[in-house]
């Protein structure tokens, strides 16, 4: 935190240094308070917040601007304000010691610490979320901000949408036009009509996809869709019992583009060009497109395998088994407490008095035998 | 060595096998597609990722998405020459060329001065009998505290050759590996950061004492580990033709735990293998193939014309 002479209102000096919105402000040993910065700062909702000061920097004589001073503030303030991110509205400079001796005869550099103020620095100014707004939040292509979606019944309901869509879109005689743009999320109701369709063997759709086609080539939605959770997807998986020929399309280079496209939109999960490549149907990209979670330990995967299924004398621990843990288990720990606690021992660990390391148990027995 | 040269062929007998039966993947294709009562999870569980993969060989060429940047967006499809873009994994090479680009950028100027070299007089120290101590001829001797040093290290090039087809199938080989495990993004031309417009309008007197760069680090991190490149995914090596201000910028301030971005010039072999991803233009894509083809590309002109390599970024779909 930078610290700066701080100094007793200079009001008229201030405002004369106002060409630009950098204020320097000057101490004088007369007071030797702590004034902080009385730069008020706008936060992203246009509101103006005046810094707050550490208690342990508190002072007991408060500085209270003159009403006067507040004013000229608040003419700076309107006019720094514009478009832009949420910035601090006055930047506080300090003069150096010549200059401040130039500007003001009185000025007297401060000598302790006490008489020093402290400013509120901007190196954690964009972790404040009132500063680090939407517009300062990355869009991508992708949905962002939450995990890359890989699992199974979610890919799967994904590319069930996206082919649907790719068979409308060839359906309605607009598949040239639309295989490479960007296609809009649009909201929930189209994400139910897509899955709603049915396919047949040979890779065409049943109904009339003439609404979907119209939701496709329209605009975004106000609310566009974000996508379904894993359960969701199980669910709409078990709802629909789409049959197996599905998996069976094959695909062309321009379906697997855009499906490729469609899935990392509401996945996030980019499929790699060589699995593309050497996915000939949608069963094929949907082995290659999703990824079972694998599991963090090994303990973990023998438990899921049930590989203590048969071995009744056999436990699989996340963690080591500790002494205590053993003997709790075998009833004894109660004994071996009371006993310890019966002698003045310390129950768990060393004592404070026993010594920590091998050299100081050294000095402790050498200091022991020279006493003797 | 031995090793190595074992596993090399464990390798390519293991791709014969494969090679040598085709019908054996037609039978579990067509036993999936005849499957009726299972459901379409079973169906496609069935199918073994490895059993796909492994029954893929691309005669021609193999697809490359291009993507804008910094969305991410996939919009246009090309077709890369086998040749030049899905080689076999070949370790032995990339160590190889690893290995020559690490000798030759070695600066081998260390030096120490000889006996020769060190100042100080050539008087003989002390009579050589009489004295009843050690003979002393000079007092510049390696044995003498301030003498020269007998055996130290003197300036030299460390490097190394290798031949040009050697290196250039290694170059092609790294970016294969990446193609084939998803890690290489090609992205259009001019790849550049965008900042938001909120921040292009802040003027510059407003953000000063760090908090542009603090502001940009911030955004560049974010971005990242919304696109999948950022630390948690083993940082990113960005590659353009030439310097771009916003994203050398950006990747700067965001700090080398996210990755880098580099000239077409500065990158080797190296760079390509370290980073978790790689992000190119397709020019550069395309320039780096043109400039490591050598094994591909015969110098001797027959009737007036050289005999040319395989072709590499033939558009499929998009503009």
């Amino acid at each position: 935190m930078p610290r700066i002479p701080a100094a007793r209102a200079l009001a008229p000096l201030r405002r004369a240094l106002t060409c630009s919105n950098s204020i320097p402000f000057l101490a004088t040993r007369a007071i030797s308070t702590t004034p902080f910065p009385r730069a008020l700062y706008k936060t992203r909702d246009g509101t103006k917040v005046a810094p707050t000061i550490p208690e342990s920097q508190a002072v007991e004589t408060e500085y209270s601007p003159s009403e006067e001073e507040i004013d000229a503030l608040r003419v700076q303030e309107e006019e720094s304000h514009g478009p832009g991110l949420a910035v601090p509205s006055q930047l506080v400079e300090t003069p150096a010691e010549r200059e401040a001796k130039a500007l003001h005869p009185e000025y007297e550099p401060a000598r302790s610490l006490q008489e020093l103020g402290a400013l509120p620095g901007v190196e954690n100014w964009w972790e404040k979320e009132e500063h680090w707004g939407p517009e300062s939040q990355f869009k991508g292509f992708a949905r962002t901000g939450t995990q890359v979606q890989q699992e199974e019944p979610v890919i799967e309901v994904y590319l069930r949408r996206a082919l649907v869509e790719v068979l409308a879109l060839k359906q309605a005689g607009k598949w040239d036009e639309w295989a490479t743009k960007a296609w809009p999320r649009r909201g929930d109701d189209q994400f139910r009509a897509t899955l709603e369709m049915d396919i047949t063997e040979s890779g065409e759709l049943k109904q009339d996809a003439s609404h979907i086609v119209a939701e496709l080539t329209t605009g975004e939605s106000d609310s566009p869709s974000e996508g379904i959770t894993e359960s969701e997807g199980q669910e709409i998986l078990a709802e629909r019992q789409w049959d197996s020929s599905w998996a069976q399309i094959p695909l062309d280079a321009a379906t697997k583009f855009a499906l490729r496209k469609r899935v990392y939109q509401f996945s996030g999960y980019l499929i790699p060009d060589s699995r593309l490549g050497a996915a000939h149907n949608v069963g094929h990209l949907l082995a290659l497109g999703c990824k079972k979670p694998k599991p963090a330990h090994l303990a973990s995967i023998l438990e899921q395998e049930g590989a203590y299924d048969a071995l009744s004398n056999v436990k699989a621990h996340a963690q080591k088994i500790s002494f205590v843990e053993k003997e709790k288990s075998i009833g004894r720990w109660k004994v071996i407490e009371e006993e310890l606690k019966a002698r003045g021992l310390p129950v768990l660990g060393a004592s404070d008095a026993a010594p920590k390391h091998k050299e100081q148990r050294w000095i402790i027995s050498t200091f022991r035998n020279v006493k003797r | 060595m031995a090793a190595k040269g074992i596993g090399c062929l464990s390798e390519a007998m293991g791709a014969l096998r494969l090679a040598s039966k085709p019908s054996h993947l037609k039978t579990i294709t067509r036993s999936m597609a005849t499957t009726t009562e299972a459901s379409t999870a079973n169906i496609t569980r069935s199918v073994d990722t490895q059993t796909i993969l492994n029954s893929w060989h691309p005669s021609s060429s193999v697809p490359v998405t291009i993507h804008a940047f910094p969305s991410l967006e996939p919009t246009s499809l090309e077709q890369f020459a086998v040749e030049h873009l899905y080689l076999p994994m070949r370790r032995d090479i990339l160590h190889l060329a690893v290995v020559y680009e690490g000798d030759n950028t070695r600066l081998g100027t260390a030096r120490a001065l000889t006996r020769a070299e060190v100042r100080g007089s050539t008087r003989k120290v002390r009579p050589q009998k009489g004295t009843g101590r050690a003979r002393l001829g000079s007092s510049r001797s390696p044995s003498l505290r301030g003498g020269g040093k007998a055996h130290g290290p003197r300036q030299r090039d460390f490097g190394t050759k290798l031949n040009r087809k050697v290196y250039d199938k290694a170059w092609r080989t790294a970016l294969s590996y990446r193609y084939r495990r998803g890690e290489l993004i090609v992205t259009e031309d001019g790849m550049d950061m965008a900042y938001p417009e909120e921040f292009e309008l802040t003027p510059a007197d407003k953000l000063k004492f760090g908090l542009r760069e603090r502001y940009l680090a911030k955004y560049m991190r974010e971005a990242l580990m919304g696109l999948g490149l950022g630390k948690p995914d083993g940082r990113t090596l960005f590659v353009t033709e030439d310097r771009r201000t916003k994203l050398f910028e950006a990747m700067e301030y965001a700090g080398p735990s996210e990755g880098r971005a580099l000239d077409m010039e500065d990158v080797d072999v190296k760079d390509l293998l370290e980073t978790g991803k790689v992000v190119m233009e397709r020019s550069v894509l395309k320039e780096l193939i043109k400039q490591h083809e050598s094994d591909l590309v015969s110098k001797v002109v027959i009737n007036g014309f050289a005999p040319a390599g395989p072709q590499s970024g033939v558009k499929v779909l998009g503009a």
